[in-house]
């Protein structure tokens, strides 16, 4: 009865209602676009992340503080029998000394981090890496042999493009000089966080550092759709303590370094997950997110004022209407409850109209070119603004709206149920 | 005939292993003079290094640097005094480890011999004392001439995985004293060619006068001509004056870099 009585007065009363409906569209569309683009920044950023390190969730070795995996086949081979919600798992060597440089026209540019990397294994992760020149298919198979894959300022730096062949200079395990002319198959963007970075196949690195072809140091894993990175580097670790030595769970690279300095006189393997890499970014995050928050929780504050002081408005003209509920026999609650419902209702609409208009700007957005926007590129997807949304962060955003407007409507409707009959058929008189 | 070809085919076989064996054996002699005629056991060594790079068809830099080196103990400082940006950094080595300090920040951080010496073609490990000797086993030898100068070739292969270049080339004239390196990356590639043309007698021991060193890696083509990387060291004023042991500590550096 409720439910009907609250439904016939939004649609009668829809004019009055206008106003309060524009206002929680407009609220609800902001909390959603301003959430959106903060997550799809951090979710950006993980996807850049996980090619820079080893997938969403990393098992490095680690020998004496040094990275070091003796066996990566037994560790695949723990991984695949644990049955894990993984889409991709592949064997990576990565470079970890940082004195890997490239020479090229008499220009030298030291590498950050080289990576080998299984690209039959990893190609579809790496999809979304940016290409100004040449792809990575140019690295699948026999073809991508001596190939190498440079970060867009890398290339300007050295002045060479695709085809040319470079002098990627290391040091071996056992810090002697190695050299190899390598055949530039690809220069792609990445911001300058994630740049400085060259990925060439896992065997020619293993070559050059004079290790076995199949070696590897960390073995990188992609989680399923939907699994979270956390739960599933906990489910690893334990996974690989049935057969291997493991870390006990790593949240930070500081708790990392703390095992390392204890000293591990046997080799152990560290399961990290992309939070744990990016500790520091997320709570740079994190606290943008928080700031947004902050701020639209002023909006809703405002919204709710505004909302307060209509429903006094329509309190105070439907007082006859209250009184003629009441002395047909309605309860106090009962009135209460109709005008608590009526904000509910209002509610919920004006946040799905708000939920519509928020996918047309996310639409319009994305068609926004950030290429040229100093810094932009660390959360921006090929130049353009990635949004996300799931059902977390949406219940998270309709109950700030509903539960804002509902709690203005509460004082109001509480008024409205102490009308006495009575009194509202005298005032009218 | 068939009962005598055996007997014959290991003599000659044995006979050329001698020759090798021996051949080796003067190569490792040689190795241990040339380290010998520029080694001071029985002093300190101080010299000034004026460092000159300049890019291929670019700019150059320079650097002056004060050395003093104990090769008794494997010791040596470097202070450098020019450029006015780099005024007081300095090296210090003790036994295998090798300290940059920063008069900035006054910090001392761990360094490799292996990197490039302010940025420059001539590395870390090119202060230490020769020990080639040591380091190096010669594989093979030729004779050449190199300019005015009769020269043996020695190919050389590293002993250790400390030094800088797996694999070497030295010429070395008949007074010991080496006029050409050619140095090489584990995959054979030329990495760098250093020349000595001329040397200083201190005491009775050599001090080179100068260097030239060509960097392969860092080549450009400059109007049709491959240009490298190209650094002069110039050596001056070397003294074998004794040193007080306190000259090889962190506190030395530190007091000097004020």
């Amino acid at each position: 009865m409720t439910l009907f009585l609250a439904t016939r007065n939004l649609v009668l009363q829809r004019r009055r209602y206008a106003l309060i409906a524009l206002a929680v569209l407009l609220g609800f569309s902001l909390i959603t676009v301003i959430s959106g683009a903060a997550y799809g920044a951090l979710e950006t950023v993980k996807s850049k992340a996980a090619r820079y390190f080893a997938g969403h969730v990393s098992v490095t070795g680690y020998y004496r503080g040094a990275p070091s995996m003796s066996d990566p086949d037994a560790v695949l081979e723990t991984l695949a029998a644990a049955k894990l919600p993984v889409r991709t798992m592949a064997r990576r060597t990565v470079y970890y000394k940082t004195d890997a440089e490239l020479f090229f026209g008499g220009e030298t540019v030291r590498q950050r981090r080289l990576v080998g990397i299984d690209f039959s294994a990893e190609r579809d992760e790496l999809a979304n890496l940016r290409f100004s020149d040449g792809s990575i298919d140019a690295m699948l198979g026999d073809d991508g042999r001596d190939g190498i894959l440079i970060s867009e300022s890398a290339a300007n730096l050295l002045g060479a493009r695709v085809g040319d062949d470079v002098i990627l200079y290391l040091t071996t395990d056992a810090y002697q000089y190695n050299t190899a002319t390598m055949l530039v198959r690809g220069v792609f963007s990445e911001t300058s966080l994630f740049g400085y970075v060259a990925y060439v196949r896992n065997e020619d690195l293993n070559r050059l550092l004079l290790r076995d072809p199949t070696a590897a140091s960390d073995i990188a894993l992609y989680a399923a759709p939907g699994h979270d990175y956390n739960e599933l580097a906990e489910s690893v670790r334990l996974a690989l303590s049935s057969r291997h030595a493991v870390f006990p769970t790593l949240p930070t690279k500081d708790t990392l370094y703390a095992e390392l300095a204890k000293g591990n006189s046997e080799e152990t393997l560290a399961v990290f997950s992309l939070d744990a890499h990016l500790a520091q970014i997320k709570s740079i995050l994190t606290a943008f997110i928080i700031v947004a928050y902050f701020v639209l929780g002023v909006f809703v504050l405002v919204v709710m004022v505004g909302i307060l002081n209509t429903y006094r408005v329509i309190v105070y003209e439907r007082t006859r209407e209250i009184g003629t509920m009441r002395a047909l026999g309605m309860s106090s609650g009962a009135v209460s409850r109709l005008f608590v419902v009526e904000a509910l209702g209002l509610a919920l609409l004006s946040s799905a109209g708000g939920l519509v208009v928020a996918l047309v700007l996310f639409k319009l957005a994305g068609f926004i070119d950030l290429s040229s926007v100093p810094s932009a590129g660390l959360f921006t997807e090929r130049g353009h603004l990635r949004f996300y949304m799931d059902a977390r962060i949406m219940t998270l955003n309709l109950a700030i709206m509903v539960g804002g407007v509902v709690l203005a409507a509460l004082g109001p409707a509480r008024k409205a149920s102490l009308i006495h009959p009575a009194d509202a058929m005298r005032d009218e008189a | 005939m068939n009962r005598y070809r055996l007997p014959i085919a290991l003599s000659i076989a044995l006979a050329a292993l001698g020759s090798v064996q021996a051949q080796g054996t003067d190569y490792s002699e040689l190795l241990k003079r040339v380290d010998a005629t520029v080694t001071f056991e029985g002093s300190d060594l101080s010299a000034e290094y004026t460092i000159v790079k300049r890019d291929p068809g670019g700019a150059t830099s320079t650097t002056v640097a004060t050395m003093f080196r104990r090769d008794a103990t494997g010791q040596f400082l470097i202070l450098i005094l020019a450029p006015a940006i780099d005024k007081g950094k300095g090296y210090l080595k003790e036994g295998d480890n090798l300290w940059l300090y920063d008069p900035v920040d006054r910090v001392f951080t761990f360094t490799s011999a292996k990197e490039r010496f302010q940025n420059s073609s001539f590395r870390n490990s090119d202060f230490n004392r020769s020990n080639f000797s040591k380091d190096y086993t010669p594989v093979s030898g030729t004779r050449e001439k190199l300019g005015k100068f009769e020269c043996t070739v020695l190919e050389l292969r590293a002993t250790n995985d400390t030094v800088s270049f797996p694999r070497m080339r030295i010429w070395v004239t008949d007074d010991y004293l080496v006029r050409k390196i050619e140095d090489y990356s584990l995959s054979g590639q030329l990495m760098r060619t250093s020349a000595i043309p001329s040397y200083q007698k201190v005491g009775d021991k050599w001090v080179a006068a100068g260097m030239v060193i060509l960097d392969h890696l860092k080549t450009k083509n400059v109007g049709g001509k491959v240009e490298y990387e190209r650094t002069t060291v110039t050596i001056a004023k070397p003294s074998l004056a004794a040193l007080p042991g306190s000259v090889y500590t962190k506190e030395y550096l530190e007091k000097v870099a004020r």
